[in-house]
């Protein structure tokens, strides 16, 4: 179980968070929704230890954990970031495997092996030598999910999913996260894409504008 | 042209050359990892340290080498600190370039997206594992233009090292057109500058064909 207790956030004068709370079960997909600016990034970024909190702690599995300030538990909670963010200069299986070989200090072909198969249930079987700016929006995407997933996160954080996406493709996602949720695993969904909330039927947390325009 | 008297200066001019290539080698080899490094410290967070570095390029590239050179060589020892002439010149030389460089890849740096550093974050990469792997490389792919420019300028600027009485390329030529009261060994001299920087302007090319296999 994930949950978020008692979380502040304030950028300068501005209340993003106050006293805020939120569990996520085991294999439990949940799903954040709010209109834009309302602090959907800030909240995936704060439990993913991208952004510190003011206040409040992060507990996985009943235990309290930093990731803000200490590596051994950035990660736990992997992160599908919006724009992606592969690295340009490596490849895809490049991409995938760095996590692990360097992080982890896994041995080569064992991570390879991995990566390979974990490319290929993604149907990216036929682009591991390829580099990021000869996939499209939906096979990065992909990249990005296999990148995250090889360090076996606790949690897999979404931002925007759909949002760089053609509207042709939001139906592959949402089957992919649905599939994922099948197997159990903890998701976390952030969007405003209310047609696409409805394609994962998820418990939805709204993060409202009441977070966000108190001046303190 | 007469074959016998280029071939009788030609040992000076090698000697030069040679002179001229180590003063260029060793401040390349040595000015382009500090400059890293300073393009480093120059976005510190701790800001006397930012500050210091900042201070430092402004005063080595807002001054000419050659008063740099002349303060170290001949200005320094009036406070009784000195140098011998090729110390002078390798301090001069990689303290003026380290500048240029760090300017360089401190833009370089700052032309990497911070999502780059997040991503890298949560696959549990080390602050050094982010720079080495996956700052570092797209740094030097976009700088590679700028550090050619200051490479050229490098081969070029050696010859500053004349006003200290050290015998590199240019040198050995004005010494012999002087004594033989003849252009031909500065034309020479000319001609193995045009080498070297042809020779360089070919290397930083493949440089940029080797890069070119991502966008
Ligand atoms: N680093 C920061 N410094 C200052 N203000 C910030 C920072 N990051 C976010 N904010 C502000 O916090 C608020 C919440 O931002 P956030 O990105 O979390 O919103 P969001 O819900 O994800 O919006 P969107 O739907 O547009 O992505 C915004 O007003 C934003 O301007
Ligand atoms: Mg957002």
């Amino acid at each position: 179980m994930l949950t978020l207790k008692n979380i502040s956030k304030k950028f300068g004068d501005r209340v993003i968070y106050d006293n805020f709370n939120m569990s996520i079960a085991d294999g439990e997909t949940v799903g954040i929704v709010g209109p834009s600016g309302a602090g959907k990034t800030t909240l995936l970024r704060i439990m993913t230890g991208l952004e510190p909190a003011d206040q409040g702690e992060i507990l996985l599995a009943d235990k309290i954990i930093d990731p803000y300030r200490n590596r051994r538990d950035a990660g736990k909670i992997g992160v599908v970031f919006q724009d992606f963010q592969l690295f340009p200069h490596l490849n895809v299986l490049a991409n995938v495997m760095i996590g692990p070989l360097n992080a982890l200090a896994e041995d080569k072909q064992t991570t390879q092996k991995s990566a390979t198969a974990l490319l290929t249930q993604l149907g990216l079987a036929d682009h591991l030598q390829d580099y990021p700016y000869q996939l499209s929006g939906g096979q990065k995407q992909r990249v990005a999910i296999a990148r995250a997933l090889i360090l076996q996160p606790a949690v897999l954080a979404y931002d925007e999913p759909t949002s760089a996406l053609d509207p042709a493709m939001t139906k592959d996602v949402a089957a992919l996260i649905n599939q994922f949720a099948e197997q159990g695993m903890t998701q976390v969904v952030v969007t405003h894409d209310m047609p696409f909330i409805d394609l994962l039927a998820p418990r939805v947390i709204q993060v409202g504008e009441e977070n966000t325009d108190e001046i303190v | 042209m007469n074959w016998q008297y280029i071939s009788s200066i030609l040992p000076a001019l090698l000697a030069g050359t040679q002179t001229t290539l180590v003063i260029f080698f060793t401040t390349l080899v040595l000015s382009v990892p500090l400059g890293i490094v300073v393009s480093v410290g120059l976005r510190s967070h701790f800001k006397p340290l930012a500050w210091i570095l900042k201070g430092y390029v402004w005063l080595m590239r807002g001054t000419p080498l050659l008063l740099q050179l002349i303060f170290i060589f001949y200005g320094l020892p009036v406070i009784q600190i000195y140098f011998d002439r090729m110390s002078a010149v390798f301090l001069a030389f990689v303290l003026n370039y380290a500048a240029y460089f760090a300017e360089i890849f401190r833009g370089g740096l700052q032309g990497i997206d911070q999502g780059q550093y997040d991503a890298a974050k949560v696959l549990k990469l080390s602050s050094w594992q982010t720079f080495r792997l996956i700052i570092l490389p797209q740094v030097v792919k976009s700088v590679i233009p700028a550090v050619g420019n200051e490479v050229i300028n490098l081969v070029k600027d050696s010859s500053l090292v004349y006003v200290l009485g050290i015998g590199d390329l240019l040198r050995a030529g004005n010494i012999a057109s002087a004594r033989d009261v003849t252009l031909v060994p500065l034309v020479l001299v000319g001609v193995v500058y045009l080498l070297l920087t042809a020779l360089l302007t070919w290397g930083l090319h493949s440089l940029e064909k080797h890069y070119a296999y991502y966008r």
